[in-house]
């Protein structure tokens, strides 16, 4: 099976569009977390990612030229001066086996398609391997994939707390916790997706329209219905869980509802090194 | 003098238009690189490329190198070794006052005026401590990932004075630094180099011959410095088990003695003794006339190329190799995983057996040598060319000086 038979995601910006252009695809299309930026003629320039956008929307990114220009131009110049460059690429006719064993061993979340001439062909990100992986039990629970150190915040931080949070952590998703008790969840997408929706209010999205959001409650973001998965489910459920939801990560809760974790989507990385990448790569098939 | 048109045929136009529309924004911006060798190991290479080719774009870049005695050199090893997570190397109050002492003497001799001042690796990270203009980038090219917590305890106080800080992998970053302006940017290699330029086959037989390497029989050889963490001593070891099937094999050994490595004499002294008296060995380095182009064409001699390392920052060795169409057989080291994508540009080990039996399978296999050879061209190209991390350099100094 060739990597490319996995279903790739096409989606992709133009190296010069604007940067809010990437805020309006992560805002608008659920499921989204990285965007392939590439040129006119469809070679890969390079990625961008949610995190990213809250750095900038946090003034902890691009910093430079708002201060020369403001927060307004900021957001009209090209994604291609704040993307990352993309050092996951792969030929499209590459053996799936090769692709998954070379995301596991670097803990890859994604992997980018060419063809021979080098032109995008879409990004293999963990949905598509999750969906392949539906309904499968592996015989690991999920407390033995999850991660164990969680970062929570509380219902009465900011939005701007949270985004902190995410990106100081590295993570895209936060439980949002009362005395150890899940009361909601906020990711990345909902902080922009609550942005971008300001924009569509009052047809442009100024600096101080960004600065009043971020200092609004966590709640007003979260989501207040959480799906979570028990610590002795099988890690399959929880990945079944994630593809029916649309979700790219669940809390790990105790029938009492302690929170003892936390599982996504890239966690299928941990459930290959246990059981061995051609174990996973033949129930995908 | 290098030009960034020079590069089209490599990347194509596309690539050189998105550097040239970067280039807009940081046009004649000052920069100035502080590392600690002007030669020898990966940060010098990276340098040596990315500065005269920052300039042909327009940027005003500069590189120096800090000076020091060796008790100064034998104390930022120590550093060096500690970062990378040996646990068993304490910093004397004396290694201190040496190494503090010393950034402070180069400070007043150092041209530190720019609007951009990337300080490479630890050597020389106390120099933002004499006062500063501009944005200061301290670039850390060694893994991090679990460091002595003491030594690191030590130095961190430096690093947070800075403005950002750059690793090679994002699982480098320590968390405590977390909360900085935190960058990631990937080694790449110069394809236009001397180190990486096509060579004649006349050319690389000229090297050969010099060095009375016999080009009729089989090589595998290891491009790095000599040190503990690259594992010479392993590198012979499994020349010797691949030997023992395949007689006529021999083995170079390359590296070179850089100003900021006094281990590496001892390590190069240990390697030859450990070799014996084998005539196939060949271990060579900067001071028996092994250059640059001289490495560019061993390397393209090689059957197949060995990186054993134990701790690796990204392994820029592996990127030449793979470059130059030759399979490596390497450990699951550093930045090694990703660009060896096992049985496809070479193999990925966890032992010297293993490694001994990969470089069997892939000599006496010519044709399939030559498929991950060709299958780690093509790696490179897609992701490890100069041209991306010059695209990474430009956004930097967007990000910290943009127009």
């Amino acid at each position: 099976m060739k990597i490319c038979d996995l279903g790739p995601l096409v989606s992709a910006m133009n190296l010069n569009d604007p940067l809010i252009t990437a805020l309006h695809i992560l805002g608008n299309i659920k499921g989204h977390y990285r965007i392939v930026v590439v040129n006119g003629g469809g070679k890969v320039h390079g990625l961008i990612i949610g995190r990213r956008l809250l750095e900038i929307l946090l003034g902890r990114r691009g910093s430079s030229i708002r201060a020369k220009k403001g927060f307004e131009s900021v957001l009209q110049e090209p994604v291609n001066l704040f993307m990352d460059e993309s050092y996951q690429i792969f030929p499209e006719n590459t053996d799936t086996e090769t692709v998954i064993k070379y995301m596991v061993e670097n803990s890859l979340g994604y992997v980018i398609l060419v063809d021979q001439a080098g032109a995008y062909k879409g990004i293999i990100e963990e949905s598509c391997i999750l969906s392949r992986l539906r309904g499968k039990r592996f015989g690991l629970r999920t407390r033995n994939i999850m991660s164990k150190n969680v970062r929570t915040i509380d219902p009465e931080a900011t939005i701007r707390n949270a985004a902190q949070t995410m990106i100081d952590n590295m993570v895209r998703r936060l439980p949002v916790t009362l005395k150890s008790t899940i009361v909601g969840i906020v990711t990345a997408s909902d902080i922009i997706r609550h942005i971008i929706r300001q924009e569509g209010k009052t047809g442009k999205l100024g600096l101080l329209d960004v600065a009043r959001i971020l200092d609004e409650g966590v709640a007003n973001v979260m989501s207040q219905n959480v799906h979570s998965i028990q610590p002795d489910s099988d890690a399959g459920e929880a990945l079944d869980k994630m593809v029916n939801l649309d979700v790219s990560g669940l809390p790990v809760v105790s029938k009492e509802g302690q929170l003892f974790g936390i599982v996504s989507r890239v966690d299928f990385i941990k459930i290959a090194k246990l059981k061995g990448v051609s174990t996973i790569v033949e129930m995908m098939t | 003098m290098v030009r960034i048109e020079d590069y089209t045929p490599i990347v194509g136009s596309t690539e050189i238009d998105s550097i040239r529309e970067l280039t807009e924004h940081v046009k004649g911006a000052k920069v100035v690189h502080i590392n600690a060798t002007p030669f020898g190991g990966g940060v010098a290479e990276i340098l040596n490329c990315i500065v005269p080719l920052a300039k042909s774009v327009g940027i005003d870049a500069i590189w120096q190198t800090i000076k020091g005695e060796t008790d100064f050199f034998l104390t930022t090893k120590k550093i060096h070794n500690a970062l990378q997570g040996d646990n068993t190397v304490e910093l004397t109050e004396d290694m201190m006052r040496v190494y503090l002492g010393t950034n402070r003497s180069n400070a007043s001799q150092l041209d530190l005026d720019g609007e951009v001042v990337v300080i490479h690796d630890p050597q020389p990270l106390p120099l933002i401590e004499g006062g500063r203009e501009g944005k200061w980038v301290w670039r850390c090219h060694i893994d991090t990932s679990s460091p002595n917590t003491k030594v690191w305890s030590l130095i961190n106080g430096y690093i947070k004075k800075y403005d950002a800080v750059i690793f090679s992998l994002e699982r480098y970053v320590p968390r405590d630094l977390s909360k900085m302006r935190v960058l990631i940017d990937y080694p790449t290699i110069d394809p236009l180099s001397a180190k990486n330029a096509p060579l004649s086959t006349g050319e690389i037989q000229k090297v050969l011959d010099r060095y009375d390497v016999d080009p009729d029989r089989p090589i595998v050889g290891q491009v790095a410095r000599f040190d503990p963490w690259k594992n010479p001593l392993g590198a012979i070891d499994v020349y010797r088990r691949v030997k023992e099937k395949i007689p006529n094999l021999q083995l170079l050994m390359i590296g070179s003695f850089a100003n900021d490595d006094l281990d590496g004499v001892e390590w190069h002294k240990k390697a030859v003794k450990y070799a014996g008296s084998d005539r196939d060995v060949h271990i060579l380095t900067n001071l028996d006339g092994v250059l640059n182009k001289e490495v560019n064409a061993f390397q393209r001699s090689l059957s197949v190329a060995l990186q054993l390392s134990i701790r690796e920052g990204f392994g820029l060795t592996v990127t030449e190799a793979l470059w130059k169409g030759v399979p490596v057989v390497g450990t699951k080291a550093g930045g090694i995983t990703l660009q060896v994508i096992d049985g496809v540009t070479g193999y990925l080990v966890e032992s010297l057996e293993k490694a001994a039996e990969s470089t069997e399978l892939l000599i006496r296999r010519p044709w399939l040598a030559r498929e991950l050879g060709h299958a780690g061209m093509q790696h490179v190209r897609l992701n490890f060319l100069i041209t991306k991390g010059l695209k990474n350099y430009l956004r930097m100094h967007i990000e910290l000086v943009g127009k």
